[in-house]
This record gives C-alpha cells, structure tokens and sequence, in this order.
C-alpha cells in the first residue's frame, strides 16, 4: 500500500508547469531582495552624485553656504544657445554653471562649467545628454583641452552640421551642443554672477528706472555691436519689460564716471517717440544729442530694415488670440506696424527637422508678400549648411510678390520632393510660417 | 580535485577554449572597450566576478532548475550579479564606472556568460564550476588586454593613459581599426595555436611509437631467454 503512494506519478500540469514557474518565481524573488538590500546598503544620495560631478571639473571645491543658490530667472533663458539649470560657488570664488545647450544631434546635451574667480574656464564635464548617439566621440581628452582657459566673454563658435568645421570629434552636432551649453553659462557669468562694466551699467539703469518711479523692471542686455555702432558713443543697449506695462528701452552712453543713461517707452512709433514725454528717465547734465539719439534710434527699425528698408515704426498692433494660433501653420508672436502701410508679422512656423520650428518675420502689405528674412530657428541642423547658402536664390522667390491668398503647399520630406535646398524638413517649416502671417493678414481684414 | 582535471579546466578557459580568440563570443565588449588598455583590465574584473558568482550558483541549482525554464533562470541569476557589480562600482570605483558605461550593464547579454552557464555549470559540481569561470575570465581580460594596449599605443601613443609617444594613428581608435587588431589576434592566436597543437601531437605518436618499440624489444628479448632455457 505504502509502496503504492509512493509510486503514485506527479500530476504533469504541476511537473511540466506549475514547478518550473514556481522556481523562476522564487529565483527571482530572491535576486531582487538581494538586489533591494545591496541598493540600500550601496545607495547614493544625488547629493553624493553632485559632489562627485563636481570633483571632476573643480577638485578643490568647497560649497559656498552663503552663496544664494536661487537661479535668477531673467538670465537663465539665453536664447539661442541654451537654458541655465543650476549655479553653485566654491569658497575660494570658482562657480560651477550647470547649462543645456540646443542644437545637438537629438536635442540638448547637459554641461557642468567651472568658472575660476577671474572668470576664465578651468574645467568641464557632460552630465548627461538627449538622443546624442554619438556623444562617446567626446572623450575625457577634449574635456581637457577644449575651451579650458577661455573668458566667459569669449562667444564659443558652433559647429556646422556635415561640414568640417567641427573641433574634430566627428560628432558636429554634439560639439554644437557642448558650445551652446557654454555660452549659455557664459551669458549667465557675464549678467549674472560677475560683476562687469554691463552689470554695473544694468544696475544703474534699473536705479535710474526705479528713481523715476518704475519699479519692477527687469532689462536685458541686447548685445548687437552692429547696432551700438549706429549710435554715437552707446555702449550698451538694454531692453526692459514688466507685465501689464509698457516695453522700455535704455540707452547708456560712455562708462563708469563718464556713464550717462536715457530710457524711453519702447512701444511707441517713431514720430511718437520724438516727443519728451516718450523720455521716461534720463541722467543729469546728458547731452541733447544722446538723448536724441536715444529718441531716434530704435532698434526694432534697425533689425526690421535689413529685411524690409522703407521699415518706420509706427507701433505694435494688438494680437487677434484667436488668429495668432493655428494648429496646422504655427503662431503669430508679434506684429510691428510700418508707417508706409506695411506691416510685419513676426511668426513661428512648426513641422521643422527634429520637430523644430522656424521664426521668421514676413512683411506684407497691400495684400501681398514684401520681404521675409530668418529671426531663428531650433533644432533645424540643417539650416545653415543647406538653407541659408539658397535663401536668396531658391526661398525668397517662392514667396514675394505673391498674394496672401496663395496656398503654399508644403514639400513631402525625404522624398526628394522638396524646393531645392535638400532640407525638406525645414523648408516645410518656413512654408508654414509664411503660411501663418498670411493666415492671420487674411482673416484680421475679412 | 585531481591536478589533471585543474589543470584540464585552466588550459580550456585560457587557451583552447578562450572565449574571445578561440570561440569569438563577447565581440561587443571586445571591440568597444580595447581603446583603452586600463578600461579593458576593469571590465575583465567585472566579467570575471560576475562569471565566477554565476557559475557556483548555476551549479549550485543545477539539480533544481527545471530544464524548461533554465535559460530565464540563468539570465535573471546573471543580471542580479551584473546589477550587483554595477552597484558596486558606481560606488566605489566611480572613474571606471564611466569609463565603462553602457558596457557594464550589457555583460548580462554577453555570450560568454550565458554560454558557460549552460554548457559547464548546468552539468558540472560547484568547484569546477568556479574554476570554469575565474579561468574563462582570465582567458577574456588577457585577450582583451592585450589588444587593449596594441590599439592604444597605435592608436593614442600612450599606454594605461601614460603617454609614451608623440605619433598616433587615428585608425586604430575608430571600429575599422578595432575590426582589423581582433581579426589579426585571432589569425596570429589560432596560427600559433594550431603549430603548437601539431607539435604535442607528434611528439605524443612519437613517444607512443618508442614505448612500442620498447615494448616489442623486450617481448623478443623474453622469447629468446625462454628459446635458450628450453634448448638447455
């Protein structure tokens, strides 16, 4: 009887099934209690993770507590290049600028910078990347002698996508990035963290504003050398915006002692702005002449007439919400009234390469298309190796003189049937952004 | 264990069964990582370490992992120890853990491991099983070490990141490069290989071919002596 138990074969469901699945089961169990008590025992605070990101670039960092570690929000954003994500200081005056920069391969590549007291580079590290297939191009060699003892002042130079112009790596759009990633901090040290002769200018214009009974003001710095050269000794221009009031623009003139300062309402049109009450606040014993200038030359004129010459300000028009979006085309971001009748849309266009977008602005007037020229774009790697070498001859033609009751039909990308310049992806994108303006130009008249 | 059989499983691992020249398994690693001699000596430790942990408990449990679902098993006993060395590493070893990067992880899915698992662990007693692995993992880093330190003294000029000399080709760093040193490894080992295998075979029928001879020498000699009684 016993001998029969004993025999008694295993029910094959429970040998073939359940016994096997119950053993993965228990192997896996135990692995991931084991695995859970080695993290716990092994575990890394991010703060540990921080320190040692830190000690790559900067071994003798000791953190700052009295450092504030708040990001100023006005110069995190440094359009084009990239965004400001965290500052820390060391006691002996290095700080570590943590900073995204754009226009890498898949998008954005993360780069810790230690700035030495004299702000010049002493070291820097990837900390982490978005899509950047070929980011092990850049080793620990080029962390070592690329851009180390540049100024924060010094622009870094962007590499070309499928040129030669990189640093050698072979990974272009990665160094783009890596480039981006500092200037942005740069843009950041240079407003932010020291003190500069554009620092103390900004401080003294906000003081200025503030005296004048406008607080609330924050100005940044349009560094357009080009444009400063128009104006008779300026030294720096900034342009100052506070929600729910008008934009201002300060013009300062000379340095340090010799520094004189004029802000005026930036939103009025040019014949407007003649007036002294477009005059907001001005230095004392300042020559008539700057403020003059100041009074004369706007800077929206001097960006808009490179792209449309008989450009005269004659203010902003109010944006229509409804039209200014569309889900196909883009946005309208801004419209400038010319005093000849035309107006200027400032407009972004989507389905670009790498589902980026373009910003152009697109002059029309009586019903038909002026001019058009490129504000910026992102992601679109591209633009300057395919787009811009074709602008005049293959781009423009497609679109002026042509009435914005035209639909332009955008190209079907890879497939070789694009307009000419072999970024299909990008032509689609200023296809859609001229599209926008005329979009908005033809229903706001309707 | 007998010293024959020790020295049966060392040999294997090391020389005639040397996973990266002999069985060409682990080729992803093998090409990535030999840039640099010093990343090659940091993933042999890591290979080694998890080979060896893996196959003591693969043949620990061989007798009770059912035969269906042996190859899961396997691979989630092989990634707990990659994990753990992952772990380990990124703790105390935080320069080699970047230095290696994405290949860490990817020892999981490296052939050598699994392969050891299910052709020597699965039917072989705990000691030898450990024996299979650290020499199986011996055999792995030198091979990759030494092509490690080809590739960066042509390729960097420098070796164990000391620089040596002030020429570089650039080729020896990028994958052609990489393709062309394992290729002629692998021709030169197995060149060399088979010479010396030839070699012990003949001196083997050889010795053989004496022992006979001795044999048959002796076997006359014992006839003759008896030829000689017999006619007294």
């Amino acid at each position: 009887m016993a001998e029969e138990k004993a025999k008694k074969p295993m029910n094959p469901f429970v040998r073939e099934w359940i016994i096997p699945i119950a053993v993965l089961v228990a192997i896996c169990l135990v692995c991931g209690l084991l695995l859970a008590l080695c993290n716990d025992l092994l575990y890394i605070s991010p703060e540990e993770k921080e320190r040692r990101a830190i000690a790559k670039i900067y071994p003798d960092y000791k953190p700052d507590s009295t450092f504030d570690t708040t990001l100023d929000a006005n110069y995190t954003d440094a359009k084009p290049y990239g965004v400001v994500t965290k500052v820390v200081k060391s006691t002996d005056g290095t700080f570590i600028v943590t900073a995204k920069g754009n226009g890498g391969y898949g998008g954005t590549v993360t780069v810790s910078i230690a700035y030495l007291a004299d702000g010049t580079i002493y070291g820097w590290t990837i900390q982490g990347s978005d899509g950047e297939t070929f980011i092990a191009n850049i080793t620990a060699k080029h962390m070592q002698t690329w851009f180390i003892g540049d100024h924060f002042s010094k622009v870094q130079t962007t590499a070309v996508a499928n040129t030669n112009s990189g640093k050698g790596s072979g990974a272009t759009l990665t160094e783009n990035a890596i480039s981006n990633a500092i200037n942005a901090a740069n843009y950041y040290c240079k407003n932010k963290l020291y003190e500069t002769e554009a620092s103390r200018a900004r401080a003294a214009v906000v003081e200025m504003v503030e005296g004048a009974g406008q607080s609330g003001y924050s100005f940044l710095e349009v560094d357009d050398a080009a444009f400063r050269a128009t104006v008779d000794t300026l030294t720096f221009y900034f342009e100052g915006t506070k929600d729910g009031a008008p934009d201002l623009a300060a013009y300062v003139f000379g340095e340090d002692d010799t520094r004189k300062i004029v802000v005026v309402n930036n939103t009025l049109s040019h014949s407007a702005r003649q007036d002294a009450s477009a005059v907001i606040a001005k230095s004392e014993g300042i020559a008539d002449e700057m403020v003059a200038a100041a009074q004369s030359a706007l800077y929206v004129e001097y960006k808009l007439q490179s792209t449309y010459a008989d450009f005269v300000f004659d203010g902003y028009a109010e944006l229509n919400s409804t039209l200014a979006s569309n889900a196909t085309y883009g946005t309208v971001n801004k419209i400038y009234k010319s005093t000849d009748g035309a107006v200027v849309y400032e407009t972004t266009g989507t389905g670009g390469f790498s589902s980026g977008s373009i910003t152009l602005n697109v002059v029309i007037k009586d019903g038909v298309i002026k001019a058009l020229s490129v504000v910026s774009n992102v992601g679109q790697s591209f633009y300057e190796s395919n787009v811009v070498p074709k602008w005049n001859d293959v781009i423009v033609p497609l679109f002026i003189d042509k009435p914005i009751t035209t639909e332009f039909a955008t190209v079907t990308p890879d497939s070789g049937a694009g307009k000419g310049t072999g970024a299909t992806y990008t032509e689609n994108a200023i296809i859609n952004a001229v599209s926008m303006a005329c979009y908005y130009a033809k229903n706001i008249t309707e | 264990m007998k010293f024959k059989r020790f020295k049966e499983i060392a040999l294997d691992g090391t020389v005639r069964q040397n996973p990266t020249l002999r069985l060409v398994l682990g080729t992803c690693p093998t090409l990535a990582l030999t840039k640099l001699a010093m990343n090659c000596l940091g993933m042999g430790a890591a290979v080694i370490v998890v080979l060896v942990c893996s196959n003591v408990i693969i043949s620990l449990l061989r007798n009770v992992i059912p035969d269906k679902v042996r190859i899961p098993c396997f691979i989630v006993i092989i990634a707990t120890f990659v994990t753990l060395v992952r772990m380990l590493m990124e703790a105390f070893l935080p320069d080699l853990y970047d230095g290696l990067g994405l290949f860490l992880p990817l020892i999981v899915v490296n052939c050598i491991i699994l392969g050891r698992a299910e052709s020597f662990a699965s039917h072989n007693p705990v000691g030898e099983s450990a024996l299979d692995g650290l020499f199986m993992g011996i055999g792995f880093t030198v091979s990759i070490t030494l092509m490690g330190i080809v590739r960066e003294v042509l390729g960097s000029g420098s070796i164990f990141g000391v620089q040596l000399l002030d020429f570089k080709i650039g080729f020896f760093t990028n994958a052609a490069g990489a393709f062309l040193t394992y290729g002629l490894f692998i021709a030169i080992f197995n060149v060399c290989y088979n010479a010396v295998e030839r070699k012990l075979k003949r001196n083997a029928a050889r010795q053989a071919t004496t022992v006979a001879d001795e044999v048959a020498e002796d076997a006359s000699a014992l006839d003759t002596a008896k030829d000689a009684k017999e006619a007294q």
